[in-house]
């Protein structure tokens, strides 16, 4: 699989912090285009076909009253719209 | 206290005491001038023109931040070691007032600068109503009777004749947490208004809420982030055109906690936006012409070259860096127990 970057869809937390009761989590949430099969990217550069490679970023704080469970982060992002697959 | 008077109301509270230096009327005071702290912004941009579109060039600047509040500067004729008191008589009350309150008390030669960070630009200004001990109060009276009281040192504390501070309701009040819940952006938007619920504080009723002044300084403060970034490479336009961008982004807001008087009964706290920034890096390079030309004659052979001038995707060097310009990400300090309290101007006008 091809993709010329070595970035995957995935999260993960960049900062957490208990305030006041309240944790704090900062989570860095990467999504990106999925990887083109090799030969198919091959023919594609062969061919000169239009395409590409695309990552986006973006921090998300999320609030909890409790410590957050992996899955419970995962709903947060979820009700976010986060999707770590860019369609194409 | 061996000597000495003290003056209790019915409830226990304290009135007089001797031996307390006690605050009393110095003047009402407009502000010399008002600002606001200036936004801290910038980035580059290298080689994205002609990207096929491809390269995302919008909200470089402001655009979709929150307004900033303004800050009003007094300068409080008081010399002495003790900084005076100073309550906010607020440019309006109510649920749509904006709010305000000290973040600033510094000694300035012989005057006290008091700065008022207030929420949200008015045309109306907040007023002081200042407060000092006596042995910093150049007033005098011709009055000939009240009470004057005298500590041990033989120091007036307390002289009815020049108008002591009063105190009706006196309490303690708690900012939100963060300043703006939820989601802080999206793509390029930036979302980082105040959205906390007020918090509010019930006291004694009052006659009139347009009547009533108060002394809270603003001690807590909330900073967040916003940070986005994109990249992406390939081909667009046809044959061996190649091109590689990436963009990165951060956006902040550092907020205020400023207070307001919600109705004769209530005061409300909240934050406003203080300061606020945004930089960025964007980034681009493509390849066309001679180096498609020579793609196209030798099927490909160039391939190797070209990705060595157009990098793919990817956020290497393009990050920028958050701790230069916040205190801290994400949080909030300070914002618990905020001792207030409340006067009325009418004592004083």
């Amino acid at each position: 699989m091809i993709n010329e970057h070595n970035e995957i869809g995935k999260w993960e937390i960049v900062n957490s912090e208990l305030n006041d009761e309240l944790y704090l989590i900062t989570v860095e949430a990467t999504s990106c285009e999925p990887d083109f099969e090799e030969v198919l990217h091959n023919q594609m550069h062969t061919d000169g076909v239009a395409h590409t490679h695309r990552i986006e970023r973006s921090l998300e704080l999320l609030e909890f009253d409790h410590n957050p469970t992996t899955a419970e982060i995962q709903s947060a992002l979820d009700e976010r719209g986060y999707n770590p697959v860019i369609p194409r | 206290m061996a000597h000495g008077l003290l003056v209790k109301n019915a409830s226990g509270d304290i009135l007089i005491d001797s031996d307390f230096s006690h605050y009393h009327f110095l003047g009402k005071h407009t502000h010399a001038s008002v600002t606001q702290v200036p936004d801290i912004t910038g980035g580059s941009t290298a080689n994205t023109g002609g990207i096929g579109g491809n390269s995302p060039d919008q909200n470089k600047g402001m655009q979709n931040m929150p307004a900033k509040g303004e800050i009003y500067i007094y300068s409080i004729p008081v010399n002495g070691t003790n900084p005076p008191l100073c309550f906010i008589k607020p440019t309006s009350t109510g649920s749509s007032a904006p709010f305000a309150g000290i973040i600033l008390t510094k000694q300035n030669g012989s005057n006290w600068e008091i700065r008022v960070f207030q929420s949200a630009v008015t045309s109306a200004s907040p007023v002081l109503y200042c407060f000092a001990p006596l042995s910093q109060i150049s007033n005098s009276t011709s009055s000939t009777h009240g009470l004057k009281t005298f500590n041990s040192s033989g120091v007036a504390t307390f002289d009815s004749r020049f108008k002591p501070l009063r105190a009706p309701v006196a309490g303690s009040i708690t900012a939100p947490t963060l300043a703006h819940t939820g989601s802080v952006g999206s793509s390029w938007n930036v979302s980082l208004g105040v959205n906390a619920s007020n918090v509010s504080t019930s006291f004694t009723n009052q006659s009139n809420a347009n009547d009533l002044i108060y002394y809270c300084p603003s001690i807590a403060h909330a900073c967040q982030k916003y940070e986005h970034q994109e990249a992406d490479s390939g081909y667009y336009g046809g044959w061996f055109s190649r091109f590689s961008w990436h963009r990165s982004d951060i956006w902040w807001c550092f907020y205020r906690s400023s207070f307001r008087i919600a109705s004769t009964s209530s005061f409300e706290v909240n934050y406003g936006v203080f300061a606020r920034g945004h930089f960025y890096k964007h980034e681009a390079q493509e390849s066309t012409g001679f180096g498609s030309l020579l793609g196209f004659l030798f099927g490909g052979a160039v391939f190797g070259a070209l990705f060595l001038l157009i990098s793919s995707a990817s956020f290497t060097n393009v990050s920028v860096d958050a701790g230069n310009y916040l205190p801290y990400n994400n949080s909030f300090r300070n914002r618990s127990a905020n001792s207030f309290i409340i006067s009325k101007a009418s004592f004083y006008d």
